[in-house]
């Protein structure tokens, strides 16, 4: 059993300026579970997650569905009931990038086969590894200096 | 490491609710059948380290020097594109 979590404007006002529960850490990260994610409104649809643990620890990330317009994740149910919900509604989703410097330009590269789900209404957080690899991603944003 | 040797149909446990048997031996490939409960997390390792290690690559450092106005130019050029 899947659950498809098809296109749809979920707003993450909830979790703004709150803090998220990766309850089983973030992959690489096993120490960090509490992050805070903050967003200026020009940022947007791009937000920084902050490590609560470790001050100088973030991640930026962007929302999934503002990065590609028709990108489907489908996960695991036993994934979302662990985090409190089967409803797709509840959830925000987004890409953690990398952001490679180079002379002049940066870019911001995606990793969409491990997006990042975050239960809006109790903020429990997962890394989740996406079911469907078959769809094409953009996986890189290049902006000029 | 613990080590132990098991045939095709047999099993071994890990505490009382966690069981994970040999189904099939084919060459060098192993088929594993695990049951366990559902909160328990069961990943293959080469993902999971792959993972993780996409994610040592994209921390930084939560410095306005390093993170200042970068996320405002990657979303102006977003919206260039779309």
């Amino acid at each position: 059993m899947h659950s498809n979590i098809a296109e749809e404007e979920i707003t993450a006002e909830a979790i703004r300026d709150k803090i998220i529960e990766f309850r089983d850490g973030l992959p690489g990260f096993p120490r960090n579970h509490a992050f805070v994610m903050t967003q200026r409104p020009d940022e947007k649809p791009f937000v920084w997650m902050h490590s609560v643990t470790e001050p100088l620890l973030a991640f930026a990330l962007v929302d999934a569905y503002a990065w590609e317009k028709d990108f489907t994740l489908e996960v695991d149910d036993a994934e979302l009931e662990e985090m409190g919900s089967l409803d797709p509604m509840d959830y925000a989703v987004y890409f953690i990038l990398r952001i490679v410097r180079q002379d002049d330009r940066t870019t911001l590269e995606a990793k969409p086969d491990a997006p990042v789900l975050v239960n809006i209404r109790n903020r429990q957080a997962k890394q989740v590894t996406s079911l469907n690899r078959s769809q094409r991603i953009p996986d890189a944003l290049c902006v000029r200096h | 490491m613990l080590v132990l040797s098991r045939k095709v149909g047999e099993a071994i446990k890990l505490s009382d609710d966690i069981e994970i048997t040999v189904l099939a031996v084919d060459n060098l490939r192993v088929r594993l059948g695990i049951r366990a409960p559902r909160h328990i997390n069961v990943r293959r390792t080469e993902i999971v380290d792959s993972i993780g290690q996409a994610n040592r690559e994209a921390a930084v450092v939560a410095d306005p020097a390093v993170t200042n106005g970068i996320l405002t130019k990657a979303a102006s050029e977003k919206k260039k594109q779309e």
